[in-house]
Parts: C-alpha cells; structure tokens; sequence
C-alpha cells in the first residue's frame, strides 16, 4: 500500500500538518494532524509498504515493543482508509 | 447537487491561530490582490477605478506575490485568503493562483463570481481552492443593479457558482446585507439551502476608513444601528432550521454565545484585538501595505520594502497595544457583540478606547429581538425593507 494522492507536510507553530494540494482536495477538503510517528509513518507511505515493513522500521527507530507499535499503527492506517487517503 | 465536501475541522482550525498566536506565528494571510472590481457596488470600501488606483499606487506584479507567498510559507502560514475588488480582474490571476496553490496552502478565493467562466473553472479544478467564497448581493438582476450597478449580476453569480459546484468546488456564500439587499434575504438564504451551501454573512458595515473617496460613501448603504440589530437576528432566523433556532435563541438568552453562527471573523474574549488580527494573521493590501486585518489602515508596514519578518513583528508589537473600550471588557452583552479593535478604531475615529455606540445599539436590538421571537414565528417573514430603508 501507498499514499497515491498529492499532499504537502508542513510545520504549523510545532504541529504536523499535511494539507491536500493539486485535484486531492476535490477528494479530501481538509487537514491531517499528525505526531512525529505519524510524520515518520507518512513518509514511509510514500513508497509501496506492507504493514509488516510499517511495524519491523517503526520499531528499529524508536526501540519500542511489537504489541504497541502494531496497534497504534493499524489504528493509524484505519483513519486513511476512513478518510480515502491510502489505497 | 450537493456541496457535501466542505472544509473540515473548525475546531483544528482554532487551535492553530490561537497557538500561532502564542509563538507569534502568521499562520493566516489576506493577499488583497487589487483594489479593482468589474462591479460598483455602494457600500464598498475597497473598489478604485483604474484612475483612482493609479493616483493612488500600483498592483504588486505576479511575481511579487508569489515570492511574497514563499516568504509567507517559510514564516509559517497556512490560511491563505485571495481577494480583491475582484481577483478575477487580474489578467495574471490564473498564474498568482497556480503558483501559490502549489506551495501547501489552504486558499480560499472570494470573488463576485461574474467573471467565472468555464475555462475558469476548468483551471481551477486542477487545483481547487479549499473554498470558494461567493459574494451573493441579491437575489435578483434587479437587487444587482440597484446595489452593483450590473443588471446581470445575479445570473452571472449563478451560473459561476453551478460550474465551481459541478467540478465539486466547495463554495461558501458570502452576504452583506444593506437597505438595498435586504428585502432579497430570504432569497438569499433558500438559494444557499437549495444548493447545500454554507452562507457567511453581516449587516454591519464598517465606516468608509479605507474608502477611495476620502472617507465618503454612500450613506444610504448604511443601517441604522437598531436596523443592523434587525437584520443579523433575522439572518440567524432565514439560516437557522426551526429546532436549531430554538436551541439558539435559548442560548442566547442564557448569555451563551452558540457555536459556528456564520460570522464573518472568530471573536476572542481578550481586552486587546478581540480576534486574532495581528497575532497570527495579517492582510496585505493591493498596494503593498501590511495591516492586521483589512479594516484598519493602522498600524501598518511595508513587507515587500521592508521585508516580511520586520513588518509582521511591528505588527505584532503595535496591535498588542490597541485596548478594547473599559465598557466593552466588562459588557454582559459582549458574547452577543461582534465588538474588535478594528471596528472600535473605526467607529471611534481612530480612538480604539471609545465606547461604538452605533455597536451597542446594534447589539442591544439584537438581543431585544431574540428574547422577544421564538421559532414558530413566520420565516423571515415579519421583515421588510420599507421606502425609507426601515426594517
């Protein structure tokens, strides 16, 4: 799975925001909030992932357990698919 | 034909101006693109003619703008209004707006709609604003040309807003109400429901400070301030379901102002601007001068001389010495007041610390009418504009 639509990141005053540019905003008229695991997250979605890469590069970077990352992590990529952002 | 992909998350929204505001970010701009307009319209404040401009100043170029939106995009900001007179005038709109739409703005666009053609829209579709704002100024050609003085202003609105609503633009109704639009209100707000379009809208207008005739406009365009009061509580009745009016008017008689009433700005409950206006966003006029917001024309700087970075930190240190009235701080009736530092200067001849009387009377009968009306009342019926402008 990718990120196929067109988006921007940008640092708003310490937040995360990615902002809809191109035709995406036809499909998606608003913001993305996210945290820096987010931010890390978003940007491995840029290339074609499995969740198992998601889990096995989020854990390698910020030493944290499977059971947590795995579902923060679904948790994330649901609110995607909801929004129709993640193919 | 639905307008069901609006904008989202106001409350997101929010939390960024108010924590810009802390960090002194200029999360919001206002790019007042010309001071030029297709249309006349009698209480306008900004529209020049070619003549009047040139006595006056020049238009930043294209290229101007566009580096003033990288500089703008380093600095922080996110909300971006384009705006004019009419934006769509400019023959080099077309590349302000494709540059600056590709550096992660969110854009809104207000125009009159009446040079939005078919290929207008087919090049905005590419990269479509977050949101169109559509000055509707009647509801018929005859309201158009009694106000704008353009006989086919309403079917050109129209037609603009069916195309931006076709490509699936979001679009946002903007109304300013006068004595000579008033009597098309109801119109007004069953076009926008007809449609599934939000409606911005005010009837108070601000003195003529930044007016190209030195201050003078036509009065007749004016409400008296009872008037003004009349016409926003029955632009809340026109917009308001019968249910959500109630709600409403109970709230407002329990001194709680409601939520996402369609106003034109977002107030804040603070002794100084009462918005954000200088704190995390910021105007800069067609002929180069950066303001607080576009109804002040102090304190004021000069970005593309000066640089950015100075001008909005002057900004910041002048606005935050601009003090609300003493009255005005400690109202009771303030949660219903759309008081601002901008409109008390005005109103004040340039004194913000002076009680606008004109506000307070507009207020007052505003009030008087929500705690006299409940929703079984006739839609907008009981509201007339009369020979001499009474409502």
């Amino acid at each position: 799975m990718k990120i196929e639509k067109s988006f921007v990141l940008r640092e708003i005053a310490g937040e995360y925001i990615i902002v809809p540019t191109g035709n995406t905003a036809l499909d998606f008229n608003g913001l993305i909030t996210v945290n820096e695991v987010g931010m890390f997250l978003w940007n491995l979605l840029q290339s074609e992932v499995t969740v198992e890469d998601l889990i096995r590069k989020t854990m390698e970077e910020y030493e944290v357990d499977r059971e947590t990352v795995k579902g923060d992590i679904e948790e994330f990529l649901e609110k995607l698919k909801t929004n129709g952002i993640l193919n | 034909m639905e307008n069901e992909k609006k904008p989202m998350q106001p409350q997101l929204r929010r939390f960024l101006y108010q924590k810009a505001a802390r960090n002194r970010v200029p999360v919001s701009g206002t790019f007042e693109l010309t001071p030029r307009c297709n249309m006349n319209c009698r209480m306008c404040y900004i529209r020049m003619s070619e003549k009047e401009m040139r006595a006056r100043g020049r238009e930043y170029t294209a290229q101007e703008w566009i580096s003033m939106g990288r500089i703008c995009r380093e600095q922080g900001m996110l909300f971006l209004l384009l705006t004019g007179g009419e934006p769509f005038l400019r023959k080099d709109f077309k590349e302000i707006y494709t540059e600056l739409s590709g550096m992660g703005f969110v854009i809104s666009i207000n125009s009159n709609g009446t040079m939005i053609a078919p290929e207008t829209v087919a090049w905005l579709k590419e990269n479509p604003p977050s949101r169109m704002n559509i000055t509707l100024y009647g509801a018929s050609n005859e309201t158009y040309e009694r106000l704008c003085r353009n006989p086919q202003g309403f079917d050109q609105a129209v037609r603009a807003i069916d195309l931006l609503l076709e490509a699936g633009i979001y679009v946002n109704i903007n109304a300013t109400f006068t004595p000579y639009n008033v009597s098309d209100m109801e119109k007004i707000y069953a076009f926008a429901k007809g449609r599934g379009l939000t409606v911005t809208s005010t009837s108070y207008m601000f003195p003529p400070v930044r007016s190209a005739k030195e201050g003078a406009l036509d009065e007749t365009a004016r409400f008296t301030a009872r008037e003004a009061g009349a016409a926003l509580f029955h632009s809340k009745k026109c917009w308001l379901e019968p249910e959500a009016f109630e709600v409403f008017l109970q709230r407002m008689k329990q001194g709680v102002k409601p939520e996402e009433d369609g106003e034109e700005c977002s107030r804040t409950p603070d002794e100084h601007m009462g918005c954000m206006a200088g704190r995390s966003s910021f105007w800069i006029t067609w002929d180069g001068r950066m303001t607080p917001c576009g109804m002040m024309n102090h304190p004021v700087a000069r970005p593309f001389e000066d640089g950015f970075v100075p001008s909005w930190n002057h900004i910041c240190d002048r606005t935050a010495q601009i003090l609300l009235p003493a009255e005005c701080t400690n109202c009771k009736k303030r949660f219903a007041c759309m008081v601002c530092g901008a409109l008390t200067i005005a109103e004040g001849q340039g004194d913000s610390t002076r009680k606008p009387a004109y506000l307070c009377d507009m207020t007052d009968a505003y009030l008087a009418l929500c705690g006299q009306n409940s929703a079984s009342g006739r839609l907008c019926g009981d509201m007339e504009r009369t020979e001499n402008g009474k409502i």
